[in-house]
This record gives structure tokens, C-alpha cells and sequence, in this order.
């Protein structure tokens, strides 16, 4: 086919104002007509704080925001997003109150008082483009305070997981359990169950109390579920004799119910360990293969198939040995990152190879360090860790530049219980729907 | 004269004095509702889908012009822009950045009404990517704008009275503290 040179037909010209006029009947004609399906768009693509002051804009904008497949896009945009210029960050972190000069600090935190100083979860967002000597990492924090007597100490409190921007808290104190949705500020205190007994009195020798072991939480892909498992040890006299117990709550149920366990696992809380990836669980324990002798492995819960199942790590990743290890997501893998406890550190990275089904099979990946630190705290992008170095303050380590940024977060309490994750925002809530 | 540098069918042209080296793809030409006329690369044009259909179907002559009543001029514009940048990055391995620094410069001048009327017109012609690119840059502007500005914005009225305001603003009145209504 021949191309010919295209001539536009000669047109009567509008004057200017014409078609101005034109355009802007036009515009303000078809921003009138922005379908529920527009605005549905725009809205998906929004924080949870901007989605919860959006609900008053228009009777049909609330409707949207709080209707289920709403909720499930803007989750879902929120996990896929290409265009994410932040990672969102939550801390479990102690801070000092009303504390008008430093000599305070010292006995505040000596006398371990609960007025003078706050547990918060504090939201930061950091840049993903961070390259250059961009020292800005990072925006606006934004704190939640745990309420008391739940947040009663920085170390009875612990993140037991997270999932689609849900938090679980426990207190290994109060055995008192929470689910929490930081980015809508709610919170719920869960019902305690049966399987727990009140605690028994000090001159009863022969009476059962019960100790709870573990506490995990995550979600069953199978049922669509937000789930929480929490494993309770009996004892009795001065040693354990009793079978441990299991239970599950589901966030649809509001309520717990009991499930069968057939490992005697014991579980150990250790800094940065505890994970939720993939619908499973992991704990870091102690397993008992022949009476007598223990070997230190991981702990896990399907959340669909309800079961549990001891993992091996690598030999000579040994507490005794002087080596700590820490649990954590990496490269979209289970990591195991081991050191040695003193001084700079340097960190094995192994990842777990499950292609196989058979979980265990661990690969050396990756030397780190050595760092000037205390403890890993999470992976926010495949190649920069958090970390906390020793005066509490939280920095991001680069992988490949060796380098150091400060963030603007630190905590007060003993660096290893400080606890950071990537988090995701959704606008799930905790509460019980009404109606 | 024929080049063979394009992935199109090779056209002929006829070689003469003035027959300058031209780009032989074929032109799609479209007018928008104020009356101007764009002559689009094909595969510029391929990439909205509005205009793929209507070619496509019942194999319309590429002589016709294809009307868009719904489109301005200026809209069309920066339509043309997205598509043939993103044309261009497609054949590049790593074009991230080029890419990320584009699309800031893409969204510099305009005013969130004017994004926010470019974000229906993408709709209209059905450019997912650049919905969804013009969505999220929409997003990030009215994300700590407050209630009033945004209701101006998409012309929507208020039809909550002023008792059941006040009740969903209790919902969540930290929502509605540390915003930023910075002329946008």
C-alpha cells in the first residue's frame, strides 16, 4: 500500500474563548460523571489513615471503603504495589516520658517504672529510591501506645506475629494476647480460654498450673482465615509431667478451640526470631530426640493443616558453642543468620531450601559484617538490614556498600527487645463486624 | 527507497529528489474533541486500546480518522507522551530509573484537576498502565489533603448531616489531625 501524505480538512477556526468554554464544559461534565468505579481507583491506592478520614467525604465514599472486596483491593494493592516509593516499618520499641534530663534515664529504667515510660509501636516509612547520599531515609513516625497493664514490661511483651498489616501482641506475663491493626488504631484484647488455669496457689505442691509456651500468629490461605495457635505446658509438682495442649483462634470465630499436638518441643523465646511466612509459623526450641539430651531446632505450625513439625538447623549452631542465631525473611526464603555473641559481628546467612517439601536443608549464602551491633532486626529489602547497635538506636545496614543510615528510632530497654517488622497497610479490622 | 529498520511490513515508497528518509511506519490519525488532530506512530497507537479495537475490527482503512469526542487536545498530548516512552523503554533491559525520572517530570506541571481529568481520559482509551500510573500519582497527592479539599476536587457534595459528620469523624478523629493542604 502506497502512503499518501494525510491533509486535514480546513476547519472553521473558533475563536479562542470558544473553545476554552468548550474544554471546560467538557471537563467539568466528565469529572461530575467520575464513576463509583473511578473513584473506587483512586481510593484503593490510599493510606489507612487517608481511607478513614475519606469515610466522611460522601454516604456512598463510606459505604466503599468499608465494604469487604474494597477492603480486600486496597490490601491487595497495597502488597503488589510497583509504584511503592516507601516500606513501611513497625517497632516495638520503650520510651522514656516526662523525662526533663538525662541523669533521669538511668533510674527510671533501674527501678523499672511504669509511669515514666511507654511502649510504643511506632510506624515509619522509609524511602525505597534511597541511592546517593540521600540521608533522608525516611517520614513521619507515627506512634501507637500499647495501652497497661498489657505493656507492663519491655520484656514481657512480645510481637507473635504479623500478617496483612495485623499485629499480634502477647504478654509472657499475663498470658494476655492481642490483635491490632496499628495503621487504623485498633485494638482487641482476646478472650482467654479454657485451656489456661488460674494459677495455683503457692502451698499447693500438687496442684496443675498452666504455663503458656508459644504463641503464634498468621493466616490459613485454605479458609481465608486469620489464625492465632497458642501451645500450653502443664506442670505439676516441680518438674513438667503433663502433656502440652494446643489451641487455634480464628478471627472469623472470635473464639479459641482446642487442636491436637504430638511433639514435646519446648519452646525458648530469643530475640528476632519468631516469623510468619507463608502461612507457617516458626519458633526458635528445644527438641529432646532421646531423654536426657536436648538439640536446639525450629518449631513450626501449618496455620492450614493445623500441624506441627520440628525442623533441624545447621550442626555447630549452638548456644553453647557461643553462637546466637536469629530467624528472618529474605529473598522471599525462610534465612537462618548465625554469629558469634561478642563484639563486631559477623552474620552467616543460610537459607532454607523447601523446593523439596522437606523442610530443613539449609545453604550458606552470604557472609555479612562484621558490624558494630547487637541484634538483626529484619530484612526490609534484600539487600538492607535494621539493626540495633548498642546505645539502642536503630540504623540500616547496606549489604553491598557496607554502609550505615540512622533512623529516627531508637528504644530504651535492652537492645534484644526491640523488635522491628515490614508491615503492610490495610484497613482490616479487628473487631467484631456488627450485624 | 525502502528501510527495513522497523518490525512493520516494509513499505515501499517511491525514491524521487525530495524523498528525504522519512519514518515509514504507519501513521493512525485521531481527532479530539476541540478539534485538533494528532497523527499517531501505529504502534504508539496500538499500545490504547480504544483505538486498537476500532482499527482492528472489521479492519477499518488507516485513512480514517478516528473521532474521540471525550479527549482534549492538551490530554492527548501527554497520552502520546506515556505511550511512546513506554514504547521506548520497553526494548531497554534496565530502564528503571529512566523510567522513574520520567514519570516525575510527567506529572510536574499538572495540577492534581488536571491528573485527575488525564486519569478518566486513560480510562476512556484504556491505557491500563498508564491508569494505573496516573491513579497512584493521584493517590499520592490527595493522601493528606482534608475532607473539604478533596470533596472540591472530585465535585462531590456532602450528604451527611452535620450530626452524623460528627459521628463518623469520631470513628477515627486522629485521621483527620497533621494533614497538609499545600496548593497542588
Amino acid at each position: 500500500m502506497k502512503w499518501k501524505p494525510y491533509r486535514p480538512r480546513q476547519r472553521k477556526l473558533e475563536s479562542r474563548e470558544q473553545v476554552d468554554r468548550g474544554r471546560k464544559k467538557r471537563q467539568m461534565g466528565k469529572l461530575c460523571k467520575l464513576s463509583e468505579e473511578m473513584v473506587g481507583q483512586f481510593l484503593s491506592r490510599l493510606p489507612p489513615k487517608a481511607l478513614m478520614r475519606f469515610k466522611c467525604i460522601h454516604k456512598s465514599w463510606y459505604n466503599l471503603i468499608t465494604s469487604p472486596s474494597f477492603i480486600a483491593k486496597n490490601l491487595s494493592n497495597s502488597k503488589n504495589n510497583k509504584f511503592a516509593s516507601t516500606t513501611r516499618i513497625l517497632f516495638k520499641r520503650t520510651v522514656l516520658k516526662d523525662i526533663k534530663d538525662k541523669n533521669e534515664i538511668f533510674y527510671v529504667l533501674r527501678d523499672n517504672n511504669n509511669d515514666r515510660r511507654d511502649i510504643f509501636l511506632s510506624l515509619l516509612d522509609l524511602c525505597n529510591d534511597n541511592d546517593g547520599d540521600d540521608q533522608n531515609l525516611h517520614s513521619v513516625v507515627d506512634d501507637l501506645i500499647v495501652p497497661l497493664p498489657f505493656s507492663i514490661c519491655p520484656f514481657s511483651l512480645q510481637i507473635a506475629g504479623h500478617c496483612d498489616g495485623l499485629i499480634c501482641l502477647v504478654n509472657i506475663v499475663n498470658e494476655e494476647v492481642a490483635l491490632c491493626n496499628p495503621a487504623i488504631k485498633e485494638f482487641k484484647f482476646l478472650p482467654r480460654s479454657s485451656l489456661l488455669l488460674p494459677r495455683r496457689h503457692p502451698e499447693d505442691d500438687d496442684g496443675i498450673e498452666s504455663d503458656v509456651n508459644a504463641v503464634g500468629f498468621g493466616y490459613d490461605s485454605k479458609t481465608q482465615d486469620y489464625k492465632i495457635v497458642r501451645v500450653i505446658t502443664y506442670i505439676t509438682g516441680i518438674a513438667y509431667t503433663l502433656p502440652s495442649k494446643a489451641e487455634v483462634y480464628t478471627l472469623s470465630s472470635h473464639s479459641w478451640r482446642e487442636i491436637k499436638i504430638d511433639k514435646e518441643c519446648h519452646v525458648f523465646w530469643t530475640p528476632s526470631f519468631e516469623i510468619h511466612f507463608r502461612g507457617i509459623y516458626y519458633w526458635s526450641a528445644l527438641t529432646y530426640p532421646t531423654p536426657g539430651a536436648d538439640k536446639e531446632a525450629i518449631f513450626a505450625f501449618d496455620m492450614s493443616e493445623e500441624t506441627f513439625e520440628e525442623i533441624p538447623i545447621p550442626d555447630g549452631i549452638c548456644a553453647r558453642d557461643g553462637i546466637i542465631k536469629f530467624l528472618a525473611v529474605w529473598k522471599e526464603s525462610v534465612a537462618l543468620i548465625s554469629c558469634k555473641g561478642d563484639g563486631p559481628k559477623s552474620f552467616d546467612i543460610w537459607v532454607m531450601d523447601d523446593s523439596s517439601g522437606i523442610k530443613g536443608s539449609w545453604t550458606k549464602h552470604l557472609v555479612i559484617g562484621p558490624i558494630e551491633c547487637e541484634i538483626p532486626l529484619v530484612f526490609w529489602k534484600s539487600d538492607e538490614l535494621l539493626l540495633v547497635i548498642s546505645d539502642g538506636r536503630v540504623v540500616s545496614y547496606h549489604l553491598g556498600n557496607k554502609t550505615i543510615k540512622y533512623l529516627p528510632i531508637h528504644g530504651v530497654e535492652d537492645p534484644q527487645y526491640i523488635q522491628a517488622v515490614v508491615c503492610v497497610n490495610s484497613m482490616i479490622s479487628v473487631k467484631k463486624t456488627k450485624g | 527507497m525502502s528501510t527495513s529498520t522497523d518490525n512493520n511490513a516494509s513499505i515501499t515508497q517511491e525514491s524521487g529528489p525530495s524523498a528525504a528518509v522519512q519514518d515509514i511506519q504507519k501513521k493512525i490519525v485521531v481527532r479530539t474533541a476541540d478539534g485538533e488532530v494528532f497523527n499517531l506512530k501505529e504502534e504508539v497507537a496500538m499500545e490504547i486500546d480504544i483505538i486498537k479495537t476500532f482499527f482492528q475490527e472489521d479492519s477499518i482503512s488507516y485513512e480514517t480518522v478516528m473521532p474521540l469526542p471525550n479527549v482534549e487536545g492538551w490530554e492527548m498530548v501527554k497520552v502520546i507522551e506515556y505511550c511512546t516512552k513506554h514504547v521506548e523503554l520497553k526494548h531497554k533491559v534496565d530502564g528503571y530509573k529512566e523510567r522513574k525520572a520520567f514519570q516525575a517530570l510527567f506529572v510536574q506541571n499538572l495540577s492534581t484537576k488536571s491528573l485527575l481529568a488525564l486519569t478518566n481520559t486513560a480510562n476512556y482509551l484504556e491505557v491500563k498502565y498508564l491508569l494505573d500510573f496516573l491513579c497512584q500519582a493521584v493517590s499520592e497527592q490527595i493522601k493528606n489533603k482534608d475532607v473539604d479539599y478533596v470533596r472540591e476536587l472530585f465535585g462531590v457534595e456532602n450528604d451527611f448531616n452535620d450530626e452524623e459528620y460528627e459521628q463518623v469523624k469520631a470513628e477515627a478523629p486522629w485521621a483527620h489531625e497533621n494533614l497538609n493542604n499545600d496548593l497542588h
